[in-house]
């Protein structure tokens, strides 16, 4: 009997244990569902970090178009970006944290239910096109042909790269459609769009604003279809400063301006302002001087020598509002989308209004931006080398430099507007080895997809004439 | 006459005077002090015909090497048994370990490893010695590392004795381990036996940032909770005569594992409010929430063996399990690996008095099935700390597979034993090839897939090698003993199959270097940019560096060593005995990231010295310094342009492929040396308390007599699990003198 029962307890703690076998391996710490709009948010903010923080093993946009220049460590602004990494961190956070999850929310959209009404799925639809095509362009602008067709398709583990051109033509239809799509009376997502705080109207305006700018970059290989989108697009974009497409950053961590963590919370003093750009806006008199960059050892204003190393107390530095922890980021703002309409003047596209017009409506724009005043602006537009009638050169020198300038603090479209106006002229680093045509003209591809995606990486690199960041990308055709 | 970093610290004696140029008195090496481990322990036991215990208890204490380092543990064990009947009988365990740790060393690439500062971006001037006397003059971060006289604040690096006794860690942990069971003989030829154990531990680690610090100061706390439960049941049939030449035993039984691990991370936010207070509520921003981790396994295991022995030269083992786990997909979550050994002593067939005192041939096949980590089937959302009202969510970054399938090692090995000359040598052969399928792992992708791995089983990895041990003694008499052991081993890899990916990245680093598995290679490739050579010369391009390849996959090193090798010597006279070790590794690659930073910073002495004209290497181009690179230019005359030194660039990172910083790893040492006596009783006399006394004393790591990496142990590494071949931030090796006193009561 003992026997028996001591079987019996034993056989009892066996099968007591089995029960609920597979729920064990059910995650009880993370949702396997989502609001859509929490993703949204994310890759938002993702995006927006990155082309905003000056973090040298990510953004070095800023050494690129010559805003700023580093103290001590030299490499990244001469044109070193492969001992960090530098294309291939750029290259994950697009793909994994916002394109990735742009795309996942668009899969949540629809499964919200009744709850959210039909024109509002449309309009997050549209929300989500609209920051995939911002993030898209972005990559294509910094590496010429990537993947996107195969793209973001698991199981395919091997997606093959895309023409650049032709990912173009499919982000400008996107565009459109997310602009026919939006209804500007309904919802979107509400206080997850970090951007318009579901504001649809000013995601049309955004909309239009990129298209304007997505289709002046085709002006130099494809007239015809650049100036339809401009002509398109001119009337719905940005018309005034209060319409700038803002990125709020919060003042506590992790929300923060990403600029103030690596100028401010980290200590370090890596950056003083490029004599590139303080030396040629010394010489216009430029009233926006104060406003971007603090005064120097000797109360007046310089940078350091670009790409040299440089001391950081004799310097100026950017001004001290842009490493405010909430200071905001902008995507798009009144005085870019005012250039192009210059530009597009002076390339015959029916905008309206005169090139000098624009002109001058794009730098009373950023001088206000920067808090300065109207009168500030205008004394500065009266002098003979800012008059668009006098200013040095064609009308690519007038604007290209113009708006390098008003694009300070958004390196990346510095370096784009460089790149497509060859203006202005850069300084080339200190060192025997780098010549002015060794100024990159895009990022190689990453390490990663040579090692994880050879054979399509080598089609890739031969298909844009080298992997190399002399080769000049399809629209940057001068 | 020079500023240094003293003369703007208003303690120190050296305030605003100017010192000359040259190199510290105390450098770095005087950082570490002299490690102190002790450990003593105490056990009592008793038995009676109905049972048994015993109880010991351990104090372990270890000062590091490192200032402001130690590991104290506390372990208590007990056991005990009754036998309830002359069938029933029960039997228990406990043990209790505490550990706690104070200034565990940082690893990796980040502030609190003083060694990347040492070996890569460290000043020659410093004086170690001046650093600690002005931390303990000030206790503020007083360093070397300046951001600028005119703003006293560290830029790079802090005062390495203000991380030691500021931004130390501290650890603790709880461990229970026990078991209790019954056995119960049902039949002479049958006992059956249930047991149940735990293995649970809860722990904490703590870490700071004070306030003054270059990073943002900080407080971190992270609680695990492990617990494994096994359950076992079995019935065994204890080895008995089947006939008088056949000897048979069996066993079948269940057992049960079930493992749960939680864990929980909080950090405070934005830096610390009150210096010096670390709780989590002297936050400067409100909290994010903590990450939260809840993990849970189970596996249902059913095993049985059987073995037979045939006329005591022949043995046959057989054995077949069957797990279900849970952490599988319920169609692909039950495996069974089953494995046979057969043993033969071949020397029964021999005569007694020959050359061959014993000969065994062996061979054995073993599979051994294995299941997916748990939470890796099904696809989750990270939550993130909200902005403002808008919750933040994310995918996860690992796509989770629901197609997974069990993995499986199998192993075929056969193995030759002879021993010669009543056993005054003799040799042990084995022949392996393992193959490692379906392993379950996070395979790292393109990240154009939206991911930054995915779960996969990854195809077939095969591992063979010969393994030799070699013994000798070739003195033996009544009081004088030498005993050689030779072991060598030779292990080659490859890659066969990787379940639908060409190659498996296993590690990355700075400057585009990686260590890969790929397709039809070792497991273990180091790629990365390398040099261009012509007609075997390295190519130097127009500026006078060495031209770098265009891409970073080129293959420029094998982790995996060629052989592997061992000495040890034991002399024994009457209660003495000496014992050394000497180990051997030849060849494998390691890319040192040491090297590549600090040739560039220029703190080795390689970077320093006279050139070809007799001239200092550091001098300009103009004063006759500079360099010529060997090599040969495009076009394959030999290189003749001076490069100039007087900035960095020329030796470290900067215009270097990888392939420069890809060392030898391989080593010789003398790895451990002992000497023990065993005191004979006679010497403890008559009314001796202890029944006997050992002295021993033993050094390990004494000496590295060869090597082929310059400045640091080729072991070295921080490197973990499958990323190998990369060190970065190497702690010297600790030389280890030890003593050992034993008392018998």
């Amino acid at each position: 009997m003992k026997k028996i029962l001591f079987l019996l307890f034993l056989i009892g703690f066996t099968f007591s244990c089995t029960k609920d076998f597979e729920s064990l391996n059910t995650d009880i710490k993370n949702p396997s569902n989502v609001p859509p709009g929490t993703l949204f948010s994310f890759a938002q903010k993702s995006v927006q970090d990155l082309m905003t923080e000056p973090n040298v093993n990510r953004n070095i946009f800023r050494f690129l178009s010559q805003y700023w220049t580093s103290t001590t460590y030299v490499d990244e602004p001469q044109y070193d970006i492969s001992t960090r990494n530098i294309p291939q961190n750029v290259w994950h956070i697009l793909y994994r944290d916002v394109l990735r999850n742009l795309q996942e929310c668009q899969v949540l959209i629809p499964g919200q239910g009744a709850g959210v009404p039909a024109a509002t799925q449309k309009n997050q639809n549209a929300c989500a096109e609209i920051m995939n095509v911002h993030t898209w362009s972005i990559l294509v602008n910094t590496f010429g042909d990537v993947p996107y067709t195969e793209a973001l398709s698991y199981p395919n583990l091997y997606p093959k790269y895309d023409d650049a051109r032709t990912i173009y033509t499919s982000l400008a239809t996107r565009l459109d459609q997310a602009i026919a799509d939006i209804d500007e009376n309904a919802g979107g997502f509400g206080s997850q769009d970090l951007l318009f705080a579901g504001d649809m109207a000013a995601w049309k305006t955004f909309a239009n604003s990129l298209k304007l700018r997505l289709g002046m970059m085709l002006a130099d290989v494809d007239a015809g279809t650049a100036k339809r989108m401009v002509e398109e697009a001119a009337p719905g974009a940005i018309s005034s400063n209060g319409e700038n497409a803002v990125f709020h950053y919060l003042s506590a961590p992790p929300n923060t301006n990403p600029i103030w963590v690596d100028l401010v919370q980290s200590g370090r003093k890596d950056f003083v302002a490029a004599n590139t750009i303080v030396d040629a806006m010394n010489a216009l008199n430029d009233p926006r001087v104060p406003l971007y960059f603090t005064m120097d050892a000797n109360g007046a204003y310089s940078g350091g020598i670009y790409g040299s190393s440089n001391n950081y107390a004799t310097f100026s530095k950017p001004a001290d509002r842009i490493s405010e922890p909430d200071f905001e980021a902008l995507l798009i703002d009144y005085a870019e989308v005012e250039f192009l309409l210059a530009e597009a003047v002076e390339r015959g596209m029916s905008v309206g209004g005169t090139a000098a017009e624009h002109y001058e409506n794009a730098i009373r724009a950023s001088v206000e931006y920067w808090g300065g005043s109207i009168a500030d602006a205008n004394a500065y537009l009266a002098t003979t080398p800012v008059a668009y009638a006098t200013a040095t050169g064609d009308w690519k020198q007038k604007i290209g430099t113009q708006k390098w300038i008003a694009l300070y603090n958004r390196g990346f479209e510095g370096w784009v507007e460089w790149r497509r106006f060859d203006y202005p002229i850069l300084n080339v680093p200190p060192d025997p080895s780098i010549t002015y045509a060794d100024i990159p003209r895009r990022y190689t591809y990453p390490v990663s997809e040579q090692n994880l995606n050879t054979d399509a990486y080598n089609a890739a690199a031969t298909a844009v004439g080298g992997d190399d960041v002399k080769t000049k990308l399809f629209w940057d055709k001068f | 006459m020079v500023y240094q970093w003293d003369a703007f610290d208003p303690s120190s004696p050296n305030y605003q005077k100017a010192r000359p140029w040259v190199a510290a008195a105390n450098g770095p090496e005087t950082f570490f002090e002299t490690s102190i481990g002790t450990s003593n322990s105490v056990m009592i036991d008793g038995a009676s015909d109905k049972g048994y215990f015993k109880l010991g208890y351990t104090l372990n204490t270890d000062k590091g090497y490192l200032p402001n380092s130690n590991v104290d543990k506390n372990i208590i064990n007990f056991g005990a048994g009754f036998d309830v009947t002359d069938k029933l009988k029960f039997f228990s365990s406990v043990n209790y370990t505490a550990t706690d740790g104070k200034g565990r060393y940082g690893t990796g690439y980040e502030s609190r490893n003083q060694m990347t500062s040492f070996r890569q971006w460290w000043q020659m001037n410093v004086d170690i010695q001046e650093q600690r006397e002005a931390y303990e003059r000030t206790r503020q971060n007083v360093t070397w590392n300046w951001a600028d006289p005119t703003d006293l604040v560290p830029i790079y690096w802090d005062n390495v004795y203000w991380t030691r006794f500021e931004n130390f860690q501290t650890d603790s942990r709880n461990r229970y381990f026990g078991y209790a069971g019954l056995s119960y003989d049902l039949a002479p030829w049958l006992n059956i036996l249930g047991r149940v154990s735990l293995d649970q531990y809860d722990e904490i680690q703590e870490e700071r940032f004070a306030v003054g610090s270059i990073d943002p100061s900080q407080y971190q706390r992270y609680n695990r909770n492990y617990r494994e439960l096994n359950y076992d049941l079995m019935a065994t049939i204890p080895q008995r005569n089947l006939t008088d030449a056949i000897k048979f035993d069996a066993l079948i039984g269940t057992n049960i594992r079930k493992t749960d691990v939680s864990s929980i991370r909080a950090s405070t936010n934005g830096g610390l409010v009150v210096p010096r207070l670390y709780a989590l509520s002297n936050t400067l921003n409100t909290l994010s929430p903590p990450t939260e981790t809840y993990n849970r396994l189970q596996v249902n295991g059913y095993f049985a063996k059987v073995g037979f022995v045939y006329n005591n030269w022949a043995v046959l083992d057989l054995t077949m399990r069957r797990d279900q786990a849970s952490s599988l997909p319920k169609e692909n979550n039950s495996y069974y690996y089953p494995s046979a050994s057969l043993g033969l002593i071949l020397s029964e067939f021999m005569s007694d008095n020959g050359f061959i005192s014993f000969a065994k041939a062996r061979v054995n096949y073993a599979e051994v099935g294995n299941t997916a980590p748990p939470l890796s089937i099904a696809d989750v959302y990270n939550l993130g700390t909200a902005f403002d009202d808008a919750t933040i969510a994310s995918l996860a970054t690992t796509k989770n597979n629901s197609n997974l399938k069990p993995e499986r090692t199998t192993s075929l090995e056969a193995g030759l034993e002879l021993r010669f000359a009543r056993d005054r040598f003799g040799v042990d052969v084995t022949v392996y090839k393992q193959n490692t399928k379906d392993q379950i792992l996070p395979a790292t992708v393109s990240r154009a897939t939206g991911y930054n791995s995915v779960f996969i089983n990854a195809g077939d990895v095969e591992n063979k090698g010969v393994e030799v041990q070699f013994f000798a003694r070739p003195v033996v008499t009544r009081d004088f003993n030498w005993r050689i052991g030779v072991n060598w081993g030779l292990n080659r890899n490859k890659v066969l199959d990787l379940g639908g990916i060409d190659n498996l990245q296993l590690g990355t680093a700075q400057g585009g270097f990686s260590v890969n598995a790929a397709l039809g290679e070792p497991y273990g490739t180091i790629r990365g940019t390398n040099f261009t050579y012509l007609n075997g010369q390295k190519v130097v391009n127009a500026a006078g560096y060495y031209q770098n390849s265009p891409t970073s996959n080129e293959i420029i090193g094998n982790v995996n060593p060629d052989w592997i090798g061992g000495i040890t010597n034991s002399l024994t006279f009457k209660n003495i005995t000496l014992g050394f070790l000497v180990d051997v590794k030849k060849g494998g690659d390691v890319f040192s990231l040491d090297l590549y930073y600090g040739l560039a910073t220029g703190l080795y002495e390689e970077t320093a010295g006279l050139n070809d004209l007799g001239n200092e290497v550091r001098a300009s181009l103009a004063d006759g310094g500079g360099l010529i690179l060997p090599g040969v230019k495009a076009d394959g005359t030999p290189n003749d342009i001076r490069y100039d030194a007087t900035n960095f660039g020329i030796y470290g990172y900067r215009r270097n492929p990888a392939a420069g910083f890809v060392y030898d790893a391989g080593f010789v040492k003398l790895r451990e040396v002992n000497l023990t006596w065993d005191i004979p009783s006679r010497i403890l006399g008559d009314g001796r308390i202890f029944k006997g006394i050992a002295l021993g004393v033993y050094g390990r790591n004494l000496w590295i007599i060869h090597k082929n990496l310059p400045h640091s142990d080729p072991e070295e590494g921080y490197g973990a699990g499958n990323f190998q071949g990369h060190q970065g931030g190497a702690y010297p090796t600790a030389r280890t003198i030890g003593f050992n006193l034993n008392l018998k009561f």
